[in-house]
């Protein structure tokens, strides 16, 4: 070996040495039961439905975008001493099958879409209360038969969740019932939102993402018939949303001469708020369009 | 004494792609003698040699002369990269390649014809050295080691002494001596009239077109 | 501490399929560099782009790995003709192929009204979730790549030091570019599972340029190339582990490894200066 040959292997080897000090794995342990969640909305779900009897990983964190994902270390690690995956299914998270496989994970994996009726292609399912009332079901069912011992105690918290999602549905209902049919107009960032506008029989005029991920991008065309279709139906505002970037849609804003919903109020379509709870955003979601419709 | 012909070209007019250089040109090269191809620069010298070698198309007449296999190559100088991580080894070793065919790997007989040919041209002892860290010089001498560790019948040497200094044009000389004394015969084309005399035999004088 | 993180299988895979990226990676960017092919490097890294995007829509995930495969092919030959008689400059017409199969790779996909990770996949690579079958294909793959350029070494080097010399010594210089274009191409086609299309140019051109400034001989060069690959590959799947487990920091797996060889090319850079 020349001289700087080897003065190269001293150096990566005293990098080696310097990263070995610094880090290392955070031992779980624990003995609830170890669920991984794909996205906020399941997880907050299984968080209702386990209470403190689970240990919940995360996958994605809230305002992290669910349809591309790129799965870390940690989350490999995660998945592969999980006892128990739930996802959302209807092909939102087309990641997970390939980390499953890369994680050596061979338990079960709870679908909660199963026995929701699909809009054809759309993973948003959970913006209908009625469906996530069938999704938390599922959770539970899946969280007794992982854990037999503990179903009574899940038994229990889901017929309490049940109930508070009953809630949300009623106060849906009305504050749709207060707003003058004309006004229920809605143009969002990409389109998340169909479930929603089917239970509340709302008017979806467009989103600005012509897709139900957020990979595409309106043609000139497409842009200038949204607007024309937005000034047409007297649509009164457009809602961005929280895991998306705002400025397409503000630029249709202004050419439509309508408002733009965003910032902190924007809509959580594809994600929840920092605080994780399912109830909070989308009482945040009805509120907002609500107000903005309505004013 | 009956002459062994080792290049005869007839009447030939040479080219690149239908486009004419040289016209009616004829010439003798004897086994053991060196013809010296004289000319300004531009007036086809390089294309007389690169048509020997079949790099350009010979339109009209004939050139006939040995093998590819058996016909050695010195190119300018400028043509290469002084910055290639490549030694004079390395580089005399080339010579043998086409001797060989480009798959077979180098054998014992291969190394020991490239490190002859490099002792005769005086660097030996450089082997090892990258080409580019070589004068200007030197790195003709290995590029006329290269040529030598074939073991051609017929060497085209391309202005060899561009660029080269006294010590190496002497070295390079008396090599060249050597190898017509041996057989070869030799075309050694040059710009500079004063260098013409010394080794040739024949000179052959490239006009204005 | 240093290995424990390769116990893991999908880490150890990640750095398998390293390992087999920098075997082909340090000898064939010794060739790229010595040819001056580097923007020719990355022309394919940006033509096989088309191919992924038709791969998939033909045959799903596995159509990519053949899609990518023909346009490299294809890709080898048009740059080959193209540069041959010297027609068009080496970079005009490489510019110019490249930007035209990357807009007709952007012109396909944005036909689709939603168009999938599994693409963004491609550009940016999916290095912890190789599977075994995969490692194997590489695998395979690295060999054909080794044994043709082991064949074909003494006539590309004789060709990029002298293209007039070697010509005259009845090499034909046409068929050896397009044999190591095609060499590079393939090398693409190979890494761009594990690291993307977009990263992938890294592993061309770094590894030669960073072992020439240490050494000026072409096997050292080809060795260092690999040792630096495989190490920037080890260092760059730590990194990534210890920040995403031991801190929760989201750093890819496939950027940390370039940054790393991109890291050693400055360290190395002042050395190089006294050559």
């Amino acid at each position: 070996m020349t001289r700087r040959e080897r003065g190269i292997s001293a150096l990566v080897a005293a990098c080696l040495l310097l990263l070995g000090a610094c880090g290392h794995a955070r031992a779980a342990t624990s003995d609830r039961l170890v669920v991984v969640a794909t996205t906020p909305e399941v997880a907050d779900f299984v968080r209702q439905v386990g209470g403190d009897q689970v240990a919940v990983t995360e996958i994605i964190k809230p305002g992290v975008d669910p349809h591309e994902y790129e799965p870390t270390p940690a989350d490999l690690v995660a998945v592969g001493a999980a006892k128990l995956v739930v996802k959302n299914g209807v092909g939102l998270e087309k990641w997970l099958d390939a980390t499953i496989q890369s994680a050596g994970y061979h338990g079960p994996v709870v679908d909660a879409s199963q026995g929701v009726t699909l809009r054809p292609g759309d993973p948003h399912i959970w913006h209908n209360p009625l469906n996530a009332k069938i999704m938390v079901a599922d959770i539970e069912q899946g969280l007794a038969a992982a854990d037999p011992a503990r179903a009574d105690s899940f038994a229990r918290n889901e017929q309490s969740y049940q109930a508070r999602l009953d809630k949300l549905d009623a106060d849906n209902v009305a504050a749709y019932a207060a707003l003058p049919a004309d006004r229920r107009k809605l143009v969002t960032n990409h389109d998340a939102f169909g479930y929603y506008v089917d239970r509340y029989r709302l008017q979806f005029v467009g989103s600005v993402i012509p897709s139900m991920d957020t990979s595409a991008e309106l043609s000139a065309r497409q842009l200038q018939d949204l607007v024309a279709k937005i000034k047409a139906t007297g649509t009164k505002a457009i809602f961005t949303e929280s895991s998306l970037p705002p400025k397409t849609a503000e630029t249709i804003a202004r050419q439509a001469g309508v408002k733009v919903i965003g910032g902190a109020d924007a809509l959580y379509g594809d994600s929840l708020g920092p605080d994780g709870s399912y109830l909070e955003a989308e009482e945040h979601n009805t509120a907002t369009i609500v107000a903005a419709l309505g004013g | 004494m009956a002459e062994v012909s080792a290049l005869r070209i007839s009447y030939a007019t040479i080219g690149y792609h239908h486009t004419a250089v040289l016209r009616d040109v004829s010439l003798h090269v004897p086994a053991g003698q060196t013809l010296v191809l004289t000319g300004a620069n531009g007036s086809g010298k390089s294309t007389l040699i690169k048509a020997v070698l079949g790099l350009a198309d010979v339109l009209a007449g004939s050139i006939d002369g040995p093998a590819r296999r058996e016909i050695g190559y010195v190119p300018q100088l400028d043509t290469l990269d002084a910055d290639f991580p490549v030694s004079a080894g390395q580089v005399v070793l080339m010579g043998r390649y086409r001797r060989i065919g480009w798959w077979r790997p180098t054998g014992r007989a291969d190394r020991r014809a490239a490190a002859e040919a490099l002792d005769r041209v005086g660097l030996a002892d450089r082997a090892g050295d990258r080409f580019g860290v070589l004068s200007g010089g030197q790195r003709q001498r290995v590029l006329l080691a290269r040529a030598m560790a074939g073991e051609p019948r017929l060497l085209l040497l391309d202005e060899p002494f561009n660029g080269v200094d006294a010590d190496s044009r002497v070295a390079i000389l008396a090599v060249l001596r050597e190898l017509t004394v041996a057989g070869t015969a030799l075309v050694v084309s040059t710009h500079d009239l004063a260098l013409a005399d010394e080794p040739a035999d024949r000179v052959y004088r490239l006009g204005e077109p | 501490m240093l290995i424990e993180p390769f116990r893991v299988p999908f880490m150890a895979r990640a750095l398998a399929e390293l390992a087999l990226l920098a075997l082909v990676g340090g000898p064939v960017s010794v060739f790229v560099f010595v040819r001056r092919l580097s923007f020719v490097a990355d022309a394919l890294t940006h033509t096989v782009f088309p191919g992924v995007v038709v791969g998939f829509l033909a045959g799903g995930l596995t159509g990519v790995f053949v899609g990518a495969l023909v346009a490299g092919l294809v890709t080898a030959l048009v740059l080959t003709l193209l540069t041959r008689r010297g027609a068009l400059s080496d970079d005009a017409s490489t510019a110019v192929v490249l930007t035209a199969m990357f807009a007709l790779g952007v012109a396909l996909v944005s036909r689709r009204p939603s168009y999938t990770s599994d693409l963004t996949a491609f550009l940016f690579g999916r290095l912890l979730t190789v599977t075994p079958g995969q490692l194997a294909q590489t695998a395979v793959l690295a060999g054909a790549i080794l044994m043709l350029l082991a064949v074909g070494a003494r006539a590309f080097l004789f060709r990029a030091f002298d293209p007039g010399g070697a010509t005259a010594a009845g090499f034909r210089v046409g068929a050896l570019d397009l044999w190591l274009n095609v060499l590079v191409a393939l090398v693409v086609v190979a890494a761009v599972r594990a690291v993307g299309t977009v990263l992938v140019i890294a592993l061309l051109i770094v590894p030669a340029a960073a072992a020439r400034l240490v050494s000026d001989r072409l096997v050292a060069m080809a060795v260092l190339g690999t040792a630096v690959t495989f190490a920037a590959g080890y260092l760059g799947l730590l990194i990534s582990w210890t920040a995403s487990v031991g801190h929760g920091i989201q750093l890819t797996s496939a950027s940390a490894v370039v940054l790393v060889l991109v890291a050693v090319y400055l360290v190395l850079l002042p050395a190089g200066r006294n050559r």
